[in-house]
């Protein structure tokens, strides 16, 4: 559940594709598995993967997209104060949810290739 | 009646409370598979991989692949240059953009074929019309970036489309503009209502990419916004995001 944790809020639904990958496979070797990189839309995505006692432990991205600049064209002395508030969670009813999925392909395919390997 | 099935690698669900029949939501799918076909870069037979692999010119481009290459070269122009469908092999991926143009295109196609209340969902960015079968305006809940099965908040977006840009990937540190000296959290997810899902999901991927200047961006375009959640728990959003909020 850690993998899925940490990969998350970028997964999204498509945990859902993963899930199976990681279950269905036959039994995954200790160690650390790095996945082959992948476009996401801000540039490339790799995950490497830690497997210990034949279970997934740990994922971290070894290349993730990061297109931040250091200036950004915004008048500063003009901004605006904004409101601001410590998020919580609510248990409200609710017909759907918005959410990041952004870059859940290039990482489902990266983890992927980790696992496959550690299957190996 | 409400289905949902993964395309383009994501859940795509519709609802159409005033449906008789399955059929619109049937054709919503079909023109989500028709545009995976063309626009995934994960397809190599898809019309975008024929094109970055040489094998047809600009002037071959269907229409709708020049109408979403002319949308982002608009975007990357109204975003300071952070929205940029080109990868650093010089290939492109309209990807950004496509997601939400699709929908736009798929509630616009419900519109015309009578449906009034509905909603589009494809991978967490909607087009929703009139009520839900409550008969109350649609309730859509931000997903928390700390725990995938919260809520954080409750909006109405009332015919306005909603979409979201995040990522789990802590990225280079911000600066707080106005406390130059103290280091600001990373922006985990931006969320922005603006006039449709096509206007939210450009603005919401170029306004994630700026970081923690995003909420300011946002604040400076008329006709929407946004909630900005960062690595601290901390949300900033824009100064009539209020209006929207059930709770």
């Amino acid at each position: 559940m850690k993998l899925l944790k940490r990969l998350g809020l970028g997964l999204g639904g498509a945990a859902a594709v993963l899930v199976p990958q990681a279950e269905a496979g036959a039994v995954l070797h200790d160690g650390t598995f790095d996945g082959g990189t992948y476009d996401a839309y801000f540039g490339p995505v790799q995950v490497e993967i830690t497997v210990s006692g034949g279970k997934v432990v740990d994922a971290q991205a070894l290349q993730y997209p990061d297109h931040r600049r250091t200036s950004v064209a915004i008048n500063r002395q003009a901004l605006p104060y904004l409101k601001q508030e410590v998020v919580q969670a609510q248990t409200a009813r609710v017909n759907l949810i918005s959410g990041a999925t952004l870059t859940s392909r290039a990482y489902v395919a990266s983890v992927g290739d980790a696992l496959k390997k550690a299957a190996q | 009646m409400r289905e949902t099935r993964i395309i383009m690698g994501m859940p795509v669900t519709v609802e159409v409370v005033d449906a008789t029949s399955p059929d619109p939501m049937t054709r919503v799918f079909q023109w989500f598979e028709v545009v995976d076909a063309r626009f995934s870069t994960y397809r190599a037979d898809s019309e975008i991989s024929r094109f970055n692999r040489g094998e047809v010119g600009e002037a071959g481009l269907s229409a709708e692949m020049k109408e979403v290459c002319a949308l982002a070269r608009a975007t990357e122009s109204e975003s300071q240059g952070f929205f940029n469908i080109l990868r650093t092999d010089g290939t492109a991926d309209p990807s950004g953009i496509v997601k939400g143009w699709a929908i736009k295109k798929a509630a616009e196609q419900l519109s015309a074929e009578g449906c009034q209340n509905f909603y589009v969902d494809a991978g967490g960015d909607i087009q929703s019309r009139g009520k839900n079968e409550d008969g109350e305006d649609w309730r859509v809940g931000l997903r928390s970036p700390f725990h995938l099965s919260d809520i954080i908040k409750v909006v109405a977006p009332r015919g306005q489309g909603i979409a979201t840009s995040g990522s789990y990937i802590r990225g280079a540190h911000i600066w707080n503009p106005h406390a130059p000296r103290e280091e600001l959290a990373d922006v985990l997810s931006l969320t922005v209502i603006g006039p449709d899902v096509l206007e939210a999901d450009r603005f919401a991927t170029a306004g994630f990419a700026m970081g923690a200047d995003g909420i300011y961006f946002i604040e400076s375009l008329p006709g929407f916004e946004a909630y900005q959640v960062n690595t601290r728990g901390m949300a900033t959003q824009t100064t009539n995001f209020q209006d929207y909020v059930i709770s």
